[in-house]
C-alpha cells in the first residue's frame, strides 16, 4: 500500500505536468478517496499559479541594465594605470626600412665605388647591428625609453634616406600611401566612441577575411569594426600579425575624435570588414 | 535555438549589440526571479542589473556546456542568496518595513510590479512564506514556478540530480503550504474551495 507521502510527490509532479500515464491514473484514483491529498493537490496548484503570474517590469529596466554595462566598458577603456610604452608600428616599419635602405645603399655603394668598400661594409655592419638591436627591443612587452628614443632616431633617418633614396622606398616597403588607391575608404568614427582616450590607434584595411580579434567590440558601423584591445605589445602584435596574415594592410591611424594618451591601457583597433 | 547560438557567439566576442539582444530576451525572467526572491522591486532591479553586468564580464568565459539561461539564472540566484545574507547580516529590522518603504518610494513613478501578487491576501502571505522556508526550498520553487525551468534545467542550475530536483521540489512546495496553513491562511484553495479531481490538467 502506497502512503500519502508517495502521492504528495505525485501531486507535485502533476503540477509540473510530468506524470506518466500510469502515475496519473494512480493519483486520480487515490484522490477520489483521500481528502487530505486532494487538499494538497489543490493548494500546490494554487501556489504554482500564483507564482507563475507575470509581474510588471519597470519601463526603465532595460535601459538601466545597458547603461551599467556601457559605463563599465568605458571605465575599462579609460583606466589610466601602469603606463605601457611601446614603439608604434609605423616607427617599427620605418626602423626596418632604414635597415633595408642602408643595406641597399651600402650594397650599391660597394658595387659602384670600389675605393670605398670599407665604409660601405661599415654601413652594412651598422645596419645589421641596428637590425639585431631593434627586433628584440620591439618584442619586449615594455619597451624602454631608450628603445623609443632609438626608434625615433631611426625613423628620422628613415625619412631622410627614404627621401634621398631613389626609387627604393616603395619597392622595399609598402608604407601607408603605397596602396592609397585601394584604401580611399576611411572610417567615420561612430559617435559612441568620440572622445575616447586610447594609447594608440591602428587601422586595418583591405583584408579578405576578418580574423578573430581579442578585444572588446565597441562598435561595428559603416563597414568598420572598432575594438578596444589591451595595450600590451604581445597582444597587439598578435592581433596585427593575424590581420596582416589575412591580407590586411595595417597602419597607425589618427582621428580628430580620438584622444591619444600613451599612458592608456587600451589601444583602438579599427578593422575594415571584408565586403 | 540556432538563432540564440549565433547571438551568443557574437556576444562572446564582446559585441554589445548581440549582448543587448540577450538582455531583451531574458531581462523579464531575471527580474521576476529576483523580485519573487527578494520581495522588493528595488532590490530586484539592483539584482537584475548586477546579474547582466556579471554576465557581460564573464561572457567570454561562458563555455556553453550548460544553457545560457541556466547560467544566467545561476548568477541571479547566487546574487539573491548573497543579497539575502547581506540583508540579514545588516543592522536591525527586516523585510516588512523595508519592503513597504521601497514600494512606496517607487509608487509615484512606476507601477508596482508586485501589485498582482500583492493584490490577493494569499499573494502577500506567499511572499512572506517564501522568506520563511529554507534557501534551498525557496530557490527550487522559484526556478520551477517563477522561471518555468524544466527539471533538467533546474538540475543544471543547482548542480543536483533530476531525482533530487523532483523530491526537493515536492518537499519545498509542501513546506510552503505548511507555513501558509500554520499562519491560518484561509485563501488557500483547500480552505475555500470544493476539491475537484487532481492529476494533470
Amino acid at each position: 500500500m502506497k502512503d500519502c507521502a508517495y502521492f504528495e510527490q505525485l501531486c507535485s509532479n502533476s503540477v509540473d505536468g510530468t506524470l506518466t500515464d500510469g502515475e496519473r491514473i494512480e493519483l486520480e484514483e487515490h484522490l477520489q478517496t483521500c481528502a487530505s491529498c486532494r487538499a494538497v493537490m489543490d493548494d500546490l496548484l494554487g501556489i504554482h499559479d500564483l507564482l507563475a503570474e507575470p509581474v510588471e517590469m519597470p519601463d526603465t529596466m532595460h535601459e538601466s541594465i545597458m547603461q551599467h554595462i556601457e559605463k563599465e566598458t568605458k571605465k575599462a577603456v579609460v583606466q589610466p594605470e601602469k603606463p605601457m610604452r611601446r614603439m608604434p608600428v609605423f616607427t617599427m616599419v620605418a626602423a626596418a626600412a632604414v635597415v633595408v635602405m642602408v643595406v641597399l645603399s651600402g650594397g650599391i655603394g660597394e658595387f659602384f665605388a670600389t675605393g670605398n668598400s670599407s665604409s660601405a661594409s661599415e654601413a652594412t655592419a651598422a645596419a645589421t647591428s641596428a637590425g639585431v638591436d631593434i627586433s628584440p627591443s620591439a618584442k619586449t612587452s615594455e619597451g624602454e625609453m631608450a628603445s623609443e628614443a632609438a626608434a625615433a632616431e631611426y625613423s628620422t633617418s628613415a625619412s631622410d634616406s627614404a627621401a634621398a633614396g631613389e626609387n627604393g622606398e616603395t619597392a622595399v616597403f609598402p608604407g601607408p600611401g603605397a596602396t592609397a588607391s585601394d584604401e580611399n575608404v576611411l572610417p567615420a568614427l561612430p559617435e559612441s566612441i568620440h572622445g575616447l582616450t586610447v594609447a594608440s590607434c591602428y587601422l586595418a584595411t583591405n583584408g579578405m577575411t576578418s580574423p578573430a580579434i581579442e578585444g572588446n567590440l565597441l562598435a561595428n558601423e559603416g563597414g568598420f569594426a572598432y575594438y578596444a584591445v589591451e595595450n600590451n605589445l604581445t597582444v597587439i602584435e598578435k592581433q596585427l600579425d593575424s590581420l596582416e596574415n589575412a591580407g590586411y594592410h595595417v597602419q597607425q591611424y589618427e582621428d580628430v575624435n580620438l584622444v591619444i594618451d600613451t599612458k592608456e591601457k587600451t589601444t583602438l583597433l579599427i578593422v575594415q570588414q571584408p565586403s | 535555438m540556432t538563432n540564440e547560438k549565433t547571438i551568443l557567439a557574437r556576444a562572446r566576442r564582446g559585441e554589445m549589440s548581440a549582448f543587448e539582444q540577450l538582455v531583451t530576451i531574458y531581462e523579464k525572467r531575471v527580474y521576476t526571479l529576483a523580485l519573487r526572491s527578494t520581495g522588493t522591486p528595488e532590490d530586484a532591479e539592483d539584482i537584475t542589473q548586477e546579474t547582466f553586468l556579471r554576465a557581460w564580464r564573464a561572457m567570454s568565459s561562458f563555455r556553453g556546456d550548460s544553457g545560457f539561461s541556466t547560467w544566467l539564472f545561476r548568477i541571479t540566484m547566487n546574487l539573491c542568496v548573497d543579497f539575502a545574507r547581506h540583508k540579514n547580516a545588516g543592522p536591525g529590522e527586516q523585510s516588512l518595513t523595508d519592503e513597504e518603504s521601497s514600494v512606496r518610494e517607487i509608487a509615484d513613478s512606476a507601477p508596482t510590479p508586485e501589485q498582482q501578487l500583492e493584490n490577493s491576501e494569499l499573494g502577500r502571505e506567499l511572499s512572506e512564506a517564501l522568506c520563511a522556508v529554507s534557501e534551498e526550498h525557496r530557490q527550487i520553487v522559484l526556478l520551477r514556478d517563477v522561471s518555468g525551468l524544466s527539471y533538467t534545467e533546474i538540475a543544471e542550475t543547482l548542480e543536483i540530480s533530476e531525482g533530487t530536483v523532483k523530491s526537493r521540489l515536492a518537499r519545498a512546495r509542501l513546506a510552503l503550504r505548511e507555513i501558509l496553513l500554520s499562519r491560518g491562511n484561509i485563501s488557500l484553495p483547500s480552505a475555500s474551495k470544493q476539491v475537484k479531481g487532481g492529476g494533470r490538467k
